[in-house]
């Protein structure tokens, strides 16, 4: 290309001087960031034998270490029934390619309350002749999803429950109900779960409590519903007086209105703050390492610890780093296409 | 629906009855633990010696000192980390938000690069890999850089702290006077006495650190004695904040320019501002005033994620207080409930504003 035609590409790229700044910085990230990065991961990494000696990634390690990353201390002969669990879950996504049972909140609510009952029961085993396997030995990628699609599935209808309640005429519902999610909206996370490790046996009438994994399972539901039920709230606050209106004039009461023509346009119009609040759960499950429970980040940081594979934390935290990215990334753009569809079918001004 | 009848108050008062049968039963199984564990409730601990040491604090602070002073030391951490992240965040969200804007496509693509990678991956995992490779690339105090009296290694940056003597508080004190002055007097007399006045200052503050005490760091056996630490918790934890909630703020950022009519950007070229002028003057404040509701929610944001401290070891309120003085005093109820209603005023306090800003007039979308 010629000098003239190079200048009037970066005359198109940078028409003014803040772009052209812009545009400078990046380029000069860019080449100071790729070439060592694929240097790293690529053309100086160890793929295979047992040790490493390159001065570049060790892949070897999250080989070692990866079904530690997916399942924890889960003892190997029994993980056939995480991966049936998993499998389970994975139906349950697959039904969404349904059209009708997509866009029906309640129902999908339903099945996965199901498929997680049997998820614990597979997990936990004592159950069906199944061998029991302690929570302290859960752990891994496994941890992480039966904690985020467990606070899901407790949050939605818990948190439809909440934003009835900030929505009905009792005051002192109304009251508990803001309460409640103002209180939790208002603290981090780790406070959170500080009070449900820590201050939730004391309040409870029998002795020795519950385990650590059901507290914090607790700990991370409470949180789950009160941005569950903002969710739902708002989504409750842009419908149309007229749909109130239209179904006391049908002379539906007020469990039949709200069964029948409320919640069923509520929750439609909710399920992309849904979903983008299931993905703020799934990343924020990793905070359960700080008490304890490890979940894939808790596993990456207790490998990279590790003195036999010292110096490797980059390759954990890259691993852990793709996993949920892919993760989250895909139920993005999920949310983005629901978006799309809900807006097209309902034919509405958003 | 129905009017209030006679169902509506039972239905209340067994709401009430409710509420209070459990909360009644909680407090007293809770009472009868702690009694079962010798712990006497109260706040009277925040006067006992707290007995350990707090690696980074902005007031004095030792192991003689106590519970309560240990509370307000890390609540000044916790405050100065999410005020620094919330300055930096801001600024690099805006330069992502003019970026994912830009006429051209690579930069467009660069700034979605960054907002997708950085919220789709947990802030957790961003600050511990942060961490680790900092703490990796840092030497051990025996080789650590020294640079112009500043120390680094991988217990921190540490740099000559000043004391300050009476002759530079002098200087300083003159130094504040004189912008005073300026500010209100001479700042419309001409370029002479604005040179001047620069000349003086530069002089001033010349002398005020000449005449300050420097307390070098230095080696003393395997710690690092004198001088002013910045421990790498802290510059870790501020980047990674400020690198996750910049994501945030650069799509609300965004949003706000979105929601300013095209035509307002198109009258600036018009009146032949230029691109950078109109975006400084016209666009910019309108695109602020539509993203500071949501921005306020994203600055509480920061403060409440500042609580990841304690994954890192930074002394933060939730670590210095939910942590190591819950452990220490077993006062779990009163320790987690200050340290919540501390995070819940500073939310509230927030909200609050907002809806203020809100209803007066001056935010939201304008058509």
């Amino acid at each position: 290309m010629s000098a003239t035609g190079v200048l009037r590409l970066w005359r198109r790229a940078a028409p003014d001087r803040i772009s052209a700044a812009v545009l400078l910085l990046g380029l000069l990230l860019l080449a100071l960031a790729i070439p060592p990065v694929m240097r790293w991961a690529l053309l100086d990494a160890d793929f295979a034998g047992p040790a490493c000696e390159g001065r570049g990634a060790c892949w070897p390690f999250v080989a070692e270490r990866l079904p530690q990353f997916l399942y924890g201390y889960y003892p190997a002969p029994l993980r056939w029934r995480l991966h049936l669990g998993g499998l389970a879950l994975l139906a349950w996504c697959a039904l969404f390619a349904i059209p009708g049972f997509r866009r029906r909140v309640g129902p999908a609510t339903a099945v996965l309350a199901a498929v997680l009952a049997l998820g614990y029961a597979l997990a936990a085993g004592g159950v069906l002749g199944l061998q029991p396997v302690e929570a302290s030995l859960w752990g891994g990628l496994f941890v992480t999803l039966l904690l985020s699609f467990t606070a899901m599935a407790v949050s939605l209808p818990a948190g439809i429950a909440l934003a009835l309640a900030r929505a009905a005429r009792n005051p002192v519902l109304r009251g508990l109900a803001s309460a409640f999610v103002e209180s939790i909206r208002g603290v981090p996370l780790l406070a959170i779960l500080f009070m449900a490790v820590v201050l939730l046996p004391l309040f409870l009438p029998w002795q020795g409590g519950i385990g650590l994994f059901a507290r914090v399972v607790v700990g991370l539901c409470l949180y789950a519903s009160a941005y569950m039920a903002e969710a739902v709230r708002g989504a409750l606050n842009t419908l149309p007086q007229g749909q109130f209106d239209a179904a006391a004039a049908l002379g539906l009461g007020y469990r039949r209105a709200m069964r029948l023509v409320i919640l069923p346009q509520v929750l439609r119009r909710a399920i992309p703050n849904i979903i983008n609040i299931f993905i703020q759960i799934l990343k924020d499950t990793t905070l359960v390492l700080i008490v304890g429970v490890y979940d894939l980040l808790g596993m990456v940081q207790l490998a990279v610890s590790d003195p036999k594979w010292l110096g490797h934390a980059s390759e954990g935290f890259a691993f852990a780093g793709l996993v949920f990215f892919a993760i989250c990334f895909t139920i993005s753009r999920v949310s983005l296409r629901v978006e799309r569809l809900l807006g097209a079918g309902e034919g509405r001004a958003a | 629906m129905r009017p209030p009848d006679r169902r509506a108050r039972s239905v209340q008062l067994l709401i009430y009855l409710a509420v209070a049968a459990v909360a009644i039963a909680a407090a007293l199984f809770a009472i009868e633990t702690l009694r079962a564990r010798g712990i006497k409730a109260g706040f009277g601990f925040l006067w006992n010696t707290a007995g350990f040491d707090i690696g980074f604090t902005l007031i004095a602070f030792d192991a003689t000192s106590s519970y309560g002073l240990a509370f307000l030391a890390a609540l000044l951490n916790t405050l100065l980390v999410s005020g620094l992240a919330i300055v930096l965040a801001t600024a690099i969200g805006l330069v992502v938000a003019v970026a994912r804007l830009a006429p051209i496509p690579a930069i467009r693509a660069a700034g979605r690069t960054y907002v997708e990678a950085v919220r789709n991956t947990p802030l957790l995992l961003q600050l511990l890999a942060l961490y680790f490779l900092v703490l990796g690339a840092l030497p051990p105090p025996r080789q650590s850089f020294t640079f112009a009296g500043v120390l680094v290694n991988n217990r921190g940056i540490f740099v000559p702290a000043p004391s300050i003597t009476a002759a530079a508080g002098y200087a300083l004190l003159a130094l504040a006077a004189l912008a005073i002055v300026y500010r209100l007097y001479l700042r419309r007399a001409g370029p002479i006495v604005a040179g001047l006045s620069a000349a003086a200052a530069a002089a001033l503050g010349a002398a005020a650190l000449w005449l300050m005490q420097w307390d070098l760091p230095a080696l003393r056996g395997l710690n690092v004695r004198g001088g002013m630490a910045l421990v790498p918790e802290f510059a870790v934890l501020v980047t990674a904040l400020a690198i996750y909630t910049a994501a945030f703020v650069a799509e609300t950022f965004r949003s706000g320019f979105l929601a300013v009519p095209q035509g307002q950007g198109e009258a600036g070229l018009a009146l032949g501002l230029g691109r950078a002028r109109t975006l400084r003057l016209v666009v910019l404040p309108q695109a602020v005033r539509a993203a500071l509701p949501p921005l306020a929610s994203q600055y509480v944001n920061v403060i409440k994620a500042s609580s990841l401290a304690a994954a890192v070891g930074f002394p933060d309120l939730m670590q210095v207080f939910g942590k190591t003085t819950l452990n220490q005093t077993g006062q779990a109820v009163e320790v987690i409930a200050m340290t919540m209603a501390v995070y819940l005023a500073i939310s509230m306090a927030v909200a609050g504003a907002t809806q203020l800003y809100e209803r007066s007039g001056q935010g939201g979308a304008r058509a």
